[in-house]
Formats: structure tokens, C-alpha cells, sequence
């Protein structure tokens, strides 16, 4: 795997365990707006440091394992942009259901949730498309 | 599409995947993927693979249309 490939692999596993983190507790039980504000900042925040860590830490890695640092090329440029246009195409799909979530809803809190699911598998489908393509070609 | 640049490898010379990367400006891993047809290169890296070996473009990669290959 190389260093592009690993960090996908890692930043999808972290984007899955954080979403899936997120679900289990606000399944739990109800929450106000002011709980959920407070979990998505922590949730963030979390998710940045682990990000950062998890960056150095590899760069570290490869150092150690003398790994050549590579530019990005026109396979990882295609690669990028192949996975951008998935993610895309993910959040223009559910947009349109936004609208209606938002007139229908009986809760602003629930609205919110319907964004942050839509962001957090449009990020999944991004990376989850850039592990695949590395691997199975672009 | 298919390709000729393992075979034309070690027909310069066994030049490795790393010095023909360097020749063209890509990573080792693209020179990979191409090799095993997992990526279709540009076709100014396509021109720059065959320069490296002195060969007409087609003599490197060849295209065969889907209905042909079955």
C-alpha cells in the first residue's frame, strides 16, 4: 500500500468510526439542538486532531522506512477527480430531498442531521472512491 | 488497451520501474498501474514512454475495441 492509498484506507476508517460513534449516541435517546451543536464540535475537533496525528504519525512511518516522498502525479490528480465527481454526485443527489426534510420535519434537529449524514457519505464515498481507484485503477 | 513497456524494459538495458518513472515524471506506482493496465496514461505520457524507448507510439501501446477481444 503506498502512502496515498494508507491514508484513504485511514481517513475513511476514521470518518466511518466517527459517523458511526455519532449515530449510536444520538440514537440513544433525544437531544436537544444545543446538545447536538456541542457533539458535532467535539466530533470535529476529535476528528482534526486524530486526522493530524494520524498524518504525522505516517509521515514519521515512511520517513523510517526510508519511502521516497512523491509528488502528486496525473494518476493521483485523476484519481482526485474521479473521487470529487463521486462525492458530488452524492450530495446533488440528496440535496433536492433537503427542501422537503426541512418543510416536513418536526424538528430543526433532525433537518441538521440529514446535512451532516448527507456530508458524512459524500466524504466516505470520496475517500471510500479514492482507496478503490488506487487499487483497481483509475 | 495493452502494453509493451515491461517487455521493453528489459529490453533497454532491464531498466527499472523507478528510472522510467523518473524519465517521464510520475511516480513508481503509476509506471505499476500502467504497466498492469490499471491506468491509461496521458497521451503526452504516452509520447514521453515511447520517446524513452525510442519507439513508435504504437509499438508501446496498442488498443483493441471490446467487440475485437471476445
Amino acid at each position: 500500500m503506498t502512502f496515498r492509498e494508507k491514508n484513504a484506507a485511514a481517513t475513511l476508517l476514521i470518518l466511518v468510526a466517527m459517523y458511526a460513534v455519532y449515530g449510536v449516541w444520538l440514537l440513544g435517546h433525544p437531544h436537544t439542538r444545543w446538545e447536538v451543536l456541542g457533539a458535532l464540535i467535539v466530533g470535529v475537533a476529535l476528528m482534526t486532531l486524530i486526522s493530524i496525528v494520524w498524518a504525522i504519525g505516517l509521515k514519521f512511518y515512511s520517513l523510517a522506512r526510508r519511502e521516497r516522498d512523491e509528488e502528486a502525479d496525473e494518476r493521483d490528480r485523476r484519481v482526485d477527480q474521479k473521487s470529487a465527481r463521486n462525492a458530488y454526485w452524492v450530495i446533488l443527489s440528496i440535496l433536492w430531498v433537503i427542501p422537503v426534510v426541512a418543510l416536513v420535519s418536526p424538528s430543526h434537529v433532525f433537518t441538521a442531521n440529514v446535512v451532516i449524514a448527507t456530508l458524512g457519505l459524500a466524504e466516505m464515498v470520496h475517500h471510500g472512491s479514492r482507496l478503490y481507484y488506487y487499487r483497481w485503477g483509475a | 488497451m495493452t502494453n509493451r513497456i515491461r517487455a521493453l524494459r528489459f529490453e533497454h538495458g532491464e531498466m527499472t520501474q523507478q528510472a522510467l518513472a523518473d524519465r517521464i515524471g510520475v511516480t513508481r506506482q503509476t509506471v505499476i498501474a500502467i504497466e498492469q493496465g490499471r491506468y491509461s496514461p496521458t497521451l503526452e505520457a504516452a509520447f514521453q514512454i515511447a520517446e524513452v524507448f525510442g519507439a513508435p507510439l504504437d509499438a508501446v501501446f496498442s488498443y483493441e475495441r471490446a467487440e475485437n477481444r471476445q
